[in-house]
């Protein structure tokens, strides 16, 4: 009796404890984040000189709450410095976690930094890595003496972070956060009854709204039918959360879902419709319903869940009664206009000041050109700075101008006495910039005019103030451009991303399997990261139909139709695959002749570089490869089809996935490309021939093509100019017989 | 088929203009532009006609069209308002270049050149002439040469009257309140009035001096029952086969109203004469008078120049005589006339010999008056919208009027780089590459046509340093027509002025505030070259510039410097006639006459003791018209040396009228001589040989005349006396 007592106490106390404290239930996690994960390149931190810091940033998910934290630092130093002088030291956002004597005596040293995890904050935490530096214990020493080195090992570094997570009660005003760019890693199960081409849409759509929400980071997306639990004494048939693992949207029709949802959520749709709820069996974990009375009420809630990045209401439910798209007259797509003039503060500069002794960072601005802009030669872009900077400084002091981190114009800060500029002009070709997202930044170099050993170095006087009333002027540009072009594809979707809502844009599926439509989903969520809106007009289909728009195609390649590859750098044969292979990259001597080599501006002619490929056919398959190749459209010629092809739909999904990295998405360049899933490099060629899409005014067109074909434009000229000079002869002569028959033409 | 064919040239056109406007890239549009420019240095070596002609203006003509598209589409950009509204005003300028060649190219794209047509060989079906010589107050000696050669027309005695026009006795002037101008008056009236008497020429005055040049004419017309009448001016002398080459004209053409025969003149313009170039190049209007006149003759646009031209009665009469409404009656004549459906001819053969001005000041008066002329026809008589003109002529009409608008041009080119060299205004927004491609083709394409159409009539940079001198002068004259267009009143050219000393023009001082502004800016573009290392294109553009401007004001400044000028009747070149010299009490001498006017000659010889010689001297030689021996009694004038030879300086001494007349004849009365006179003159030596004679004479004299300013001021005030 005292057993069952006990027994039964126990049980209750363990309901009560959990009733009380729910998230003692939830397992804790470690997060080990090595410092390279969090690092826009994978480098060594390098720090030079008397004195030099490096900032990074490490993500933390409101999701979860830190419950110990430290950080485990690898690093390296010079064995010169003299330990007295000589440290390390640690910050996040602003307090110091750990300082470290670089001490000579052992130039490798592994430390621990255990710090509250109170500071902490859910986003972004500045990191900030400081040394000062030095050699002797005098205080005359050169400030950057190369021996005044530490070096922190970015990959053995790590931050360890132990969270649980926290329970959630989410409503959908919190989408913004659940979907946490901050959480490294991100997955997403969606169930559909059905894979349909509206089901691939919804699909689509939900992917892009959850890929805009994690910024740059990629969900990891599982696509399965909802799982059912059936019914039974204590509860109806249902969606069997026991399953789920993650977080989880679940998307159909109301008829489609009957089974799956409890009649109170069945009964509240009405209409296009969203409704978030916390998964019973994981309440970590939430659960996203898109749905509505029929098909295209689905649609809808997924575009709304996809385009609207304003918070919805703070309620578990809602259902949408109007959702009014732009049309496509009145969008204007996240792009400047060619041929205006914006003041920085319009395009994100705001005025800022620089100051030496604050090791100022560069200002940045990033503007996102037309995909397809065609500059001609003589197009510049003009900038007008409204520029102050103090007296003091040394004669080379200099403000950079890059653009894409290429230095394109330094202005000289040289007046002893500081000066104002209200309209300093900088000029530049417009072919200096690229095709999208361009990134200009402002790099102040400052240096005081005293310096010297011993000497009282002034930097606070080193100032440099950038007004944001400064301007950009863009000439105006054509839109044209030669296809294929997977390098202008990864920076800005191009051309499935125009017009934005993607009205000219196909994606056909070679079949219906779950991770077929997760690879193309995960392609076109990583478009509208790179173009910041969602594609929520593109067709999907499951056959690779002929249609009057670019297309997106992705399968298996056995599967692949071979008269879609007529205009491919790949090709289907009966014996196997045929593929182009580079041999090699030859330089030919400049084999010009004399009156060209005079006529030539350079000084030394540039030997000519031709890329020696042959075909092969083969039988062998792709293996683990992802590939992807681009080309004209066999059905309409200025429409462009991009394939995605691997050996299994699992390997595809799994092969895009590793594509949409940051890392490797940027490396995308040719018409095709292969890669696997764990290399850190992806392969390209450019084998096939171009095609040129866009509108252009006849001459701009005509000056296109003949900046690729000079010696037809010489002779179109020509024979032009002899053509008119004869007409214009043969006039004249008519004239004269007819006006003046006696008189003789003369050559006065 | 005709309509077709215009189609297709309009066709072209549009095409041309259309690849002119393409972009392609730099280094491929000078690839073309070196390509052209070779096929244009190729094309000068082929003779200048036909097919070949036209295809090398075109050639021009395409790589200046493309040039104004990369002007307009490339390099207007707006920095600030400065700068902009320099670069605009400095495109205006160039812009009104490019449609003067266009206009240039079009009237000289075919010139011609007529043969005369034969008279019937009875005479009685001759037409009759009337000559007319107005005259306002050029001297009886002068006169006297105009009317003897007018009376020794070879043309039937009955067929021709000589008529002087004297507006400098008019009886308004003759019955003037102030008596210095009525004594004046008088005199001149007796004079002349005798003058006409003894010579047998009509004397004709009228009441008043309404309406100029214009009036004087008009004032005969009634009383004129011939059937043409040539008119002359009063330095104008004709050669004896004048009527003889051009009357057949009208017997031919019954709607033709003008025929007009080139200006020669004997004596040499202030540039020719102040650097020394008298008779070794091309005189300034033989542009007009060789070949442009020819191109518009094409046309049907050739128009009169107020004297050495022959035009209809009937026509005149027709639309009331000769207009004067504008100082240029002339032009404005032959406009009404056009327009009327009449006809215009022009030939090419001298059949005058007349005087130009010779001082810088009288150069500048006689152009003052054309520039404000032309400018008073084109707002008063535009001949775009003018009705009954065709669309060529209107196209060479204009292209004559809108010339005088040169000076505008002509000093935006002179202080354009001195905008950028000075203040920094950013007139010019171009980099190398650019002006490689598309400028320096431009410039090359302006040179080379300019010497290929006139290259034997004006050499290189000669227009420059022309147009460049008036401009100073001629701007304000301009705005003052602009402001008021009948303002401007008729100013007789003043053609006789003698000069005893080297001086300094009065006009030279705006120069020398132009060359002290060059050469400073010349020493700040050297500066700017090593400071502003981000605007050296700019600055290179603006210093060559600045060196060319200079080198044309150093030059002027060098025709700006008047030398001497002591005889009435200029002497010009005879070219080492053969002639003897018979002395009374010793043998006949063989010389050979260096020059020659009606008042002596210059002969050379080996013997230099004539000075002792006494007793009677004659001249003789082959008469060119009389194609006899001539026998005239000299005197000796002067002496002096010359290569070992002596040069001696004689004076005719002729005994009576006949004898004079054939001195007349004897200088004046051929026109073989004068046509080969031109092709003595009117020699190509090639652009920079040219160039190079050019700038080393004009800085020659440009030495004296800083010399003369430096340490001889009082010929400079002398001047300004």
């Amino acid at each position: 009796m005292i057993k069952i007592n006990l027994s039964y106490y126990w049980l209750l106390g363990t309901l009560g404890f959990i009733a009380l404290f729910p998230c003692q239930s939830l397992q804790a996690k470690t997060f080990e984040i090595p410092l390279a994960k969090i690092m826009s390149r994978t480098e060594a931190i390098q720090l030079h000189g008397v004195e030099d810091f490096y900032e990074i940033s490490l993500p933390v998910s409101a999701r979860y709450h830190v419950d110990k934290s430290r950080l485990i630092l690898d690093f390296r130093h010079s064995n010169v410095l003299v330990p007295s002088r000589s440290q390390l030291r640690i910050r996040i956002n602003g307090i110091t976690i750990g300082q470290y004597v670089l001490n000579p005596k052992s130039p490798r040293q592994l430390e621990v930094a255990e710090f509250a995890p109170e500071l902490l904050i859910p986003g972004y935490n500045r990191v900030e890595f400081s040394v000062a530096q030095h050699y002797t214990d005098q205080q005359c020493e050169a400030p950057d003496s190369p021996e005044l080195w530490t070096e922190i090992d970015s990959v053995h570094s790590k931050f360890v972070l132990e969270s649980t997570p926290n329970i959630l009660k989410p409503t959908l005003a919190q989408l913004e956060a659940l979907f946490d760019e901050h959480l490294l890693e991100f997955p997403l199960q969606i169930f559909m009854p059905k894979i349909t081409n509206q089901s691939l849409q919804w699909g689509a759509l939900a992917t892009q709204g959850v890929s805009l929400r994690l910024n740059y980071r990629t969900p990891q997306i599982y696509l399965s039918p909802p799982p059912l639990r059936p019914s039974s004494d204590t509860a109806p048939a249902g969606l069997d959360y026991a399953v789920l693992e993650h977080d989880a949207i679940l998307m159909g029709t109301k008829t489609q879902l009957q089974s799956l949802l409890p009649s109170q959520i069945l009964s509240a749709i009405t209409g296009p419709y969203l409704h978030i709820l916390t998964q019973p069996n994981h309440p970590q974990h939430f659960l996203l319903v898109i749905s509505g009375n029929n098909e295209q009420e689905v649609t809808d809630a997924a575009r709304a869940f996809a385009m609207l990045n304003y918070p919805f209401p703070d309620s578990a439910a809602t259902t949408i009664h109007r959702l009014d798209l732009p049309s496509m007259a009145r969008i204007n797509p996240p792009l400047v206009k060619t041929g205006s003039t914006y003041f920085f503060s319009q395009l994100g500069l705001s005025t800022v000041s620089f100051n030496a002794s604050m090791l100022p960072k560069p200002a940045e601005m990033v503007i996102h050109l037309p995909p397809d802009f065609y500059a001609s030669e003589h197009a510049s872009a003009s900038f007008s700075l409204h520029l102050a900077y103090s007296g003091g400084m040394r004669e080379d002091s200099v403000l950079e101008v890059r653009i894409n981190d290429v230095l394109q114009h330094t202005v000289q800060l040289n007046e002893e006495s500081g000066a104002h500029y209200r309209d300093y002009q900088i000029i530049l070709p417009m072919r200096n910039f690229t095709p999208g997202p361009n990134r200009i930044t402002f790099r102040p170099i400052l240096a005081p005019l005293v310096t010297g050993e011993c000497t009282y170095i002034n930097m606070d006087n080193l100032n440099v103030t950038l007004f944001g009333d400064s301007t950009l002027t863009l000439p105006g540009t054509d839109h044209y451009t030669a296809l294929p072009d997977l390098a202008l594809f990864s920076r800005t979707g191009f051309p499935y991303t125009q017009p934005v809502d993607g009205s000219e844009t196909a994606v056909q599926l070679l079949d219906d399997k779950p991770a077929t439509a997760i690879a193309a989903w995960l392609v076109l969520g990583k478009l509208a990261q790179v173009h910041h809106v969602p594609i929520w007009n593109a067709t999907f289909s499951a056959m690779p139909a002929a249609e009057d728009r670019h297309r997106l195609i992705f399968g298996q390649s056995n599967e692949i139709p071979k008269d879609l590859l007529k205009n491919a750098a790949i090709g289907r044969t009966p014996q196997g695959t045929r593929w182009p292979y580079a041999l090699w990259k030859g330089y030919e001597s400049p084999k010009q002749p004399w009156w060209r080599r005079f006529l030539s501006l350079e000084k030394t002619v540039k030997p000519k570089v031709t890329h020696h490929a042959v075909q092969m056919v083969h039988s062998g398959d792709i293996g683990k490869y992802g590939l992807v190749t681009a080309f004209q459209s066999p059905d309409h010629p200025k429409r462009l089809i991009t394939v995605f092809l691997a050996k299994t739909p699992e390997n595809l999904a799994k092969s895009i996935h590793r594509l949409i990295q940051p890392e490797v998405w940027g490396q995308l360049r040719g018409d095709l490309a292969v890669w696997t899933p764990k290399a850190p490099k992806l392969s390209w060629q450019q084998s096939g021939k171009a095609f040129y899409v866009g509108k252009i005014s006849p001459t701009r067109a005509l000056g296109y093509h003949f900046n690729r074909h000079p010696w037809q434009w010489l002779l179109a000229m020509v024979g032009i100019l002899l053509l008119f000079a004869w007409l214009t002869h043969r006039l004249l002569a008519r004239f004269k017989r007819r006006r003046h028959p006696d008189a003789d033409e003369i050559a006065p | 088929m005709k309509r077709l064919a215009i189609g297709f040239w309009f066709l072209s056109c549009l095409v041309l203009a259309f690849v002119a406007a393409i972009q392609v890239d730099n280094h491929i549009q000078l690839l073309l532009a070196v390509f052209l420019v070779s096929l244009l240095l190729l094309l000068r070596l082929a003779p200048r006609l036909g097919y070949l002609r036209i295809l090398f203006l075109s050639v021009c003509l395409f790589l200046v069209l493309r040039y104004g598209v990369w002007r307009v589409t490339s390099t207007l950009n707006y920095d600030d308002f400065p700068s902009f509204s320099a670069a605009i005003l400095l495109f205006a300028a160039e812009l009104y270049g490019m449609g003067l060649f266009f206009l240039s190219s079009f009237v000289n794209s075919r010139p011609i050149s007529r043969k005369m047509p034969p008279l019937p060989s009875d005479q009685n079906h001759w037409p009759t002439v009337a000559v007319l010589i107005p005259t306002l107050n050029e001297p009886a000696e002068l006169l006297k040469v105009t009317l003897t050669a007018a009376l020794a027309l070879d043309y039937p005695k009955h067929k021709f009257q000589v008529y002087l026009l004297d507006d400098g006795a008019t009886r308004e002037k003759r019955n003037s309140t102030d008596p210095t101008i009525a004594n004046r008056a008088w005199q001149r009236y007796n004079e002349l009035f005798k003058l006409c008497h003894d010579l047998g020429v009509k004397y004709h005055t009228r009441t008043q001096n309404a309406q100029a040049k214009a009036g004087n004419l008009n004032a005969i017309l009634p009383q004129i029952q011939q059937d043409l009448i040539l008119v002359l001016d009063s330095d104008h002398v004709p050669t004896v086969d004048f009527l003889h080459q051009t009357v057949g004209f009208f017997l031919e053409d019954n709607k033709l109203f003008l025929l007009q025969t080139p200006h020669f003149f004997i004596n040499p313009d202030p540039l020719e004469k102040n650097l020394a170039f008298s008779y070794q190049i091309p005189s300034e209007n033989h542009m007009f008078y060789e070949a442009i006149q020819a191109g518009l003759d094409f046309w049907e646009a050739s128009f009169f120049c107020g004297s050495a031209a022959i035009l209809r009665m009937q026509a005149l009469r027709e639309c009331g005589g000769f207009s004067g409404k504008t100082v240029t009656e002339d032009a404005e004549t032959a406009l009404i006339l056009h327009s009327q459906g009449w006809q215009s001819k022009y030939i090419l053969t001298p059949l005058i010999s007349g005087l130009q001005p010779e001082t810088f000041t009288s150069f500048v008066a006689q152009r003052i008056r054309w520039a404000q002329g032309m400018l008073q026809l084109l707002i008063a008589k535009n001949p775009i919208t003018l009705k009954g003109l065709k669309p060529w002529q209107r196209l060479g009409y204009v292209s004559n009027m809108i010339f005088w608008l040169f000076p505008f041009a002509r000093v935006v080119f002179l202080i354009s780089p001195l905008f950028f060299l000075y203040f920094g205004l950013k007139i010019y927004d171009a980099n190398g590459e650019e002006i490689l491609s598309y400028a320096i083709p431009y410039l090359m394409a302006l040179v080379l046509a300019n010497h290929y159409l006139f290259g034997r009539v004006r050499w290189f940079m000669v227009s420059d340093i022309y147009e460049s001198m008036q401009s100073l002068f001629l701007l304000p004259a301009i705005f003052d027509v602009l402001k008021n267009p009948t303002a401007p009143k008729f100013k007789v050219t003043p053609k006789i002025e003698k000069k005893q000393n080297d001086a300094i023009s009065p006009l030279a001082k705006p120069f020398y505030a132009l060359i002290l502004l060059n050469m400073l800016a010349i020493f700040l573009g050297i500066y700017k070259f090593n400071t502003l290392p981000e605007q050296r294109t700019l600055v290179l553009i603006t210093l060559a510039w600045a060196i060319f401007n200079g080198i044309i004001i150093m030059t002027s400044l060098g025709a700006l410097y008047e030398r001497r000028q002591r005889r009435i009747s200029p002497r010009l070149p005879a070219g080492d006639i053969p002639a003897q010299l018979i002395i009374q009490d010793r043998n006949v001498i063989p010389v050979k006459i260096r020059d020659l006017s009606v008042g002596g000659i210059s002969i050379l010889i080996a013997e230099a003791s004539l000075r002792e010689i006494s007793g009677d001297i004659f001249l003789k030689l082959h008469h060119p018209t009389e194609k006899e021996p001539f026998v005239i009694r000299v005197i000796i004038a002067n002496q002096g040396e010359i290569d070992g030879f002596a040069r001696i300086g004689l004076q005719f001494l002729p005994s009576d009228q006949e004898e004079y007349k054939k001195l007349v004849l004897l200088v004046h009365g051929s026109s073989e001589r004068w046509l080969t006179l031109l092709k003595n003159r009117d020699r190509d030596f090639g652009i920079l040989a040219s160039l190079h004679i050019l700038v080393k004479n004009g800085f020659y004299h440009a030495w004296f005349h800083f010399k003369t300013l430096l340490y001889n001021r009082q010929l400079l005030n002398r001047a300004d006396a």
